[in-house]
């Protein structure tokens, strides 16, 4: 019973320094010339500009999950509504099975799901791309651009007419910050 | 450290343990995946069922220069790529080779007297070890260059110390 553990110890062991001799025995003798250029990063041969470790935007991720549920929809939906009619009729490819306002009931709870994600995504706000800008750092919690509630002409009149105001009111005071700034 | 490297006179042992290093490294010569005109297309024929360059054990077209052994510079080399393959073989891992494929990339070819964006011959730019006639070269006469590129790494002495010639 012993003999069986030894024969598993033996090959762990001989295959865990197989790898650490060939390894050794590879580098006394293979030519090490490694310059500057070949340890450079591979980019298709072209020259590396700037980092190679870069942040990739955090949103393409919700991107990327939005569009499955756009790719499935696609993906089952076309050859479900080409067959459907069959189905129904019990003719084609559907002839004897008897599924017909089974497939129905199945391809629109198929939609709803998929429907009940999408909404939930819209409702989130995923679905804008861009978000507010402040103060030169994306401020997700903002108000995005599309959130901003429409207003009519004489509601923009009245905003600019209060801007106005307290630009005079300011400019009164505090002329030489706004030269400043300018 | 490559302390071994060419380290010994020849006799019999070092002989016989550069011939087996040898025998495995020409026989996986391992090529980058690296078409440039005309002549790619050729290459493409000999890695496929018909004319198979794996029975030469140099069918494994490698999309990286990390993992590749030889260049085949297989076609036209304009000066723009002449500085890409420039990086690309010296991002190749040593022992490192280079086949210039056809007549662009041995001497510019067609493209040698008014060619004015091709390089006369890629040997310019890297070091190459197998020329191969052509325009472009039959499949054959690439299996031809890579059983020439054998030979060439047959002879080589990895241990012991390399004869002097004259």
């Amino acid at each position: 019973m012993y003999f069986d553990y030894l024969n598993v110890l033996l090959f762990s062991s001989v295959g865990f320094f197989f790898v650490f001799i060939n390894v050794a025995v590879g580098s006394l003798i293979r030519p090490k010339r490694a310059t500057d250029e070949g340890l450079e990063v591979y980019e298709c041969g072209e020259e590396v500009i700037g980092e190679t470790w870069i942040k990739f935007d955090i949103r393409y991720y919700t991107v990327a999950l939005v569009y499955v549920v756009f790719a499935v929809e696609i993906a089952f939906l076309f050859p479900w509504a080409i067959v459907l009619e069959d189905a129904f009729n019990g003719t084609g490819v559907a002839e004897g099975s008897g599924v017909g306002m089974f497939a129905l009931v199945e391809g629109v709870l198929f939609i709803t799901v998929l429907f009940l994600g999408l909404a939930y995504v819209w409702a989130k706000g995923d679905l804008d791309w861009v978000l507010a800008w402040q103060e030169n750092v994306f401020d997700p919690s903002a108000p995005t651009g599309r959130g901003v509630k429409p207003r009519t002409v004489s509601e923009l009149e009245a905003e600019a007419e209060e801007a106005d105001g307290t630009d005079e009111a300011e400019a009164d005071g505090e002329t030489s910050g706004e030269e400043e700034a300018a | 450290m490559p302390i071994l490297q060419n380290a010994f006179e020849e006799n019999l042992l070092t002989t016989k343990v550069d011939w087996l290093l040898n025998w495995a490294k020409l026989n996986s010569v391992w090529p980058m995946t690296f078409g440039l005109a005309c002549c790619a297309i050729e290459m493409m024929a000999v890695g496929a069922a018909h004319h198979d360059l794996d029975r030469f054990g140099a069918g494994a077209f490698r999309a990286t220069p990390r993992q590749a052994d030889l260049m085949i510079v297989a076609g036209t080399v304009n000066f723009k790529m002449a500085e890409r393959i420039k990086r690309l073989y010296d991002q190749m891992p040593n022992p490192k080779y280079v086949i210039a494929m056809g007549a662009c990339a041995t001497g510019g070819g067609p493209y040698f007297k008014y060619g004015y964006t091709v390089v006369k011959g890629v040997d310019r730019v890297v070091p190459v070890d197998v020329y191969i006639a052509g325009c472009p070269p039959r499949p054959e006469a690439l299996l031809e260059g890579l059983m020439a590129l054998q030979r060439k790494i047959r002879r080589t002495a990895v241990i012991r110390k390399p004869a002097i010639t004259a």
